[in-house]
């Protein structure tokens, strides 16, 4: 076979390979590249992108194809890795489902704005102008300021370990127990948690204690916690919330490569100062008793009190004194309220004594106020005795009758006339003595017979005989007056004495 | 500025509270009040160079872990097993508990404390048996919670441990 004719097959190998065998070459090439998977990966991850670029803009195609094998891969990870799935998601989602609820929150936010509105006052500029320079709305500023309660201090604790990262206090003495503080919450978080059967993925979010509560915020790596005191509102934990989320975006590797390295996190601290909110410590104390102005106005209504008490117990000693000064009047009891304007006195009085209630004049008591015994008694105090003497003598004569003839106005007989005039001198007499003026009226009447003008005339006559010859038997002139009595009762012919005493003048 | 969590695990009244209270205030109390829960406290040392600040978790003490305080060694970069030297029983426990704990957590470095070294004469548990556990990598102490022998040792040594496993682990990330 070695020297026969190359058969036609070879011949037309090697006429192929002069005529064509360069390319040959490319194609052997090309079908080793073919069947090197190798190879063939990495021609086509060269093409890939910009085929899936090509495809993605002329086409829906792709993105159908895809979706079936995206999902699931997602689906797998996310069984696979739960915790690692919802890291990835956790800056993603908090934004997300905060942006749907804050859309609700606004409509609320908007009509507590309006009602707001209305209420025009300092502040309310001044949380207006806030408002314009945060670009947050009114209502919200509104939230943050409004409330008494103050945030005095924020952790930020990692979570696995409950080591403090970072913490804020308005008061550096709260520092020092600030890494216990961390480790007990998260602690207590711990056993919350356990204890309680919580559902999955639900957080122990404040522990209160009296005035002052924790609020808890939960992330995948770190928790942040604040210390508040008063009663803040709910936008708190969206602020801290916020943050949280940032700290996780800027010091997500930081944090979960912790092994207790915490000078990495110095640059968190802008974060919890952003959560540390309210007012200022002392405003929100001082809701407790204001003791100061408090002390102020029980000393102030002490020094009223008191004045209020001596001034009061002046005047009733003005009205106790000025009754144990009078004659015929002994004080036996006398009390005061322990407030005041309310008082009893008690005690004995003679009839003839004054009537106590005109010394209360010029005191300023009411006499209303006043309870007042007054047990009679005689007092054996001479101008008493005088002035008992001048009543009998008074009453006796009234009793005095001296009668006359029909149609006469002089007496024949003078005899009773002056026994008269000599009881009158008494009775004047005794009244000077008791520093009295003494007044005789000398009535004169007729009896009802005859006219009338000449009965009136008969009277005034009688009585004005009787009064000039008092006046000559001694009687001063000046004590006596003379009256007619035309009464029904009085017809008749007779004359008469009424005799009354006043105060003299300028005692 | 370095913080470590380290617990202290073992059995009931072994002076696990006495000894932290030893390291952390110097203070010792005859007193058993047995611990609820957990208790933290801390204290600040140097090792190796680095300001290190120990937190404590003093964990009530318990023959086998509940999921609760499985829990609270979360996290933790070291732990000590606590041992009461007069109570063979003791030890058999904090041999178990260390299956337990290291499983769950294979980095956390530990000693092992064998406490109330005053008792000597009381002692259940030989020389030769912290020989043995030494020879198998473990690092073993014996302290005394009322005398204060031996506690501040134990408690560098693991701080030592603590700064060296971060430092490692820093730079293999
Ligand atoms: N003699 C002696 N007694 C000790 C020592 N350490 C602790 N004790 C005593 O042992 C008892 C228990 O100590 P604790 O520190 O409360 O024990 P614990 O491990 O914390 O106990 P639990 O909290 O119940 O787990 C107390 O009465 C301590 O006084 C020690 O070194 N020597
Ligand atoms: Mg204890």
């Amino acid at each position: 076979m070695a020297d026969r004719k190359p058969s036609s097959a070879e011949e037309y190998q090697r006429l192929r390979r002069i005529l064509i065998g360069r390319d040959l070459d490319e194609l052997e090439m090309l079908r080793a590249r073919l069947d090197e998977p190798e190879l063939r990966s990495e021609e086509t991850s060269r093409i890939l992108p910009r085929a899936v670029d090509l495809s993605a803009n002329s086409s829906t195609q792709l993105r159908r194809s895809m979706q079936p094998v995206v999902e699931e891969g997602l689906r797998t990870f996310g069984r696979r890795d739960p915790q690692g799935f919802s890291d990835v998601l956790f800056p993603v989602i908090g934004p997300a489902v905060r942006k749907a609820v804050a859309s609700s929150m606004q409509a609320l936010i908007d009509g507590l704005s309006r009602t707001l509105e209305q209420s025009f006052s300092l502040k309310s500029v001044q949380w207006r102008l806030e408002a314009i320079r945060t670009g947050k709305s009114y209502g919200e500023i509104v939230l943050l300021r409004s409330a008494l309660f103050r945030v005095e201090q924020a952790f930020l604790i990692h979570r696995d370990t409950g080591i403090l990262i970072e913490h804020r206090t308005t008061d550096p003495a709260m520092a020092r127990d600030a890494g216990l503080v961390s480790s007990m919450l998260t602690a207590i978080r711990d056993f919350v948690l356990d204890s309680f059967k919580v559902a999955s993925g639900d957080e122990l979010e404040t522990v209160q204690f009296g005035e002052l509560s924790i609020w808890i915020q939960g992330g995948p790596r770190a928790l942040l916690a604040c210390a508040v005191r008063g009663s803040a509102p709910t936008s708190l934990r969206e602020v801290m919330q916020e943050n949280l989320e940032r700290i996780h975006f800027t010091h997500y590797e930081a944090l979960e490569q912790f092994r207790g390295d915490v000078s990495r996190f110095s640059e968190t601290r802008q974060y919890l100062d952003a959560c540390m909110l309210g007012r200022a410590a002392d405003s929100v104390r001082s809701r407790k008793v204001p003791w100061k102005p408090l002390l102020w106005t029980a000393a102030l209504l002490l020094a009223g009190f008191a004045y209020w008490s001596w001034f009061d117990a002046q005047r009733w000693n003005t009205f106790l004194s000025r009754l144990s000064s009078q004659p015929g009047i002994t004080v036996t009891e006398s009390r005061r309220s322990f407030w005041g304007g309310t008082y009893r006195v008690a005690g004995l009085r003679d009839p003839l004594a004054l009537e106590p209630a005109s010394l209360l004049e010029g005191t300023g008591l009411n006499p209303a106020n006043i309870v007042q015994r007054w047990d009679a008694h005689l007092s054996l105090d001479p101008t008493f005795a005088m002035r008992r003497a001048l009543e009998q003598l008074e009453r006796d004569l009234s009793r005095t009758v001296l009668r006359f003839e029909t149609g006469k106005y002089v007496m024949g007989n003078e005899e009773d006339v002056e026994d008269a005039a000599a009881e009158i001198r008494r009775y004047l007499d005794l009244a000077e003595k008791t520093n009295r003026v003494g007044h005789i009226a000398v009535v004169g009447s007729a009896d009802p017979l005859g006219p009338t003008d000449a009965n009136r005339e008969l009277s005034r006559r009688r009585a004005e005989w009787v009064r000039q010859r008092l006046i000559q038997m001694q009687v001063p002139a000046g004590a006596l007056t003379e009256e007619a009595d035309l009464s029904r009762t009085a017809l008749r012919r007779r004359v008469t004495f009424r005799a009354f005493s006043e105060p003299r003048a300028g005692r | 500025m370095l913080h470590f969590k380290v617990c202290l695990i073992g059995s009931f009244g072994v002076g696990k509270t006495s000894l932290v209270k030893r390291f952390v205030s110097s203070i010792y109390d005859d007193r058993y009040l047995t611990t609820v829960g957990v208790r933290v406290d801390r204290r600040e040392l140097h090792a190796r160079g680095h300001e290190v600040t120990l937190v404590l978790w003093d964990l009530a003490g318990e023959d086998n872990f509940t999921s609760l305080s499985m829990k609270h060694l979360r996290g933790m970069s070291g732990y000590m097993l606590v041992v009461d030297g007069t109570r063979q029983d003791s030890f058999l426990t904090a041999l178990r508990l260390q299956g337990e704990v290291a499983a769950a957590h294979p980095d956390a470095r530990f000693v092992l404390l064998a406490n109330k070294s005053d008792l000597r004469e009381d002692w259940e548990i030989s020389p030769e048996d912290l020989d043995r556990l030494e020879k198998q990598g473990w690092s073993a102490h014996a302290t005394s919670a009322k005398t204060g022998d031996g506690v501040e040792a134990a408690f560098q040594h693991l701080a030592d441990n603590l700064v060296e496993a971060a430092a490692s682990a820093v730079q293999t990330a």
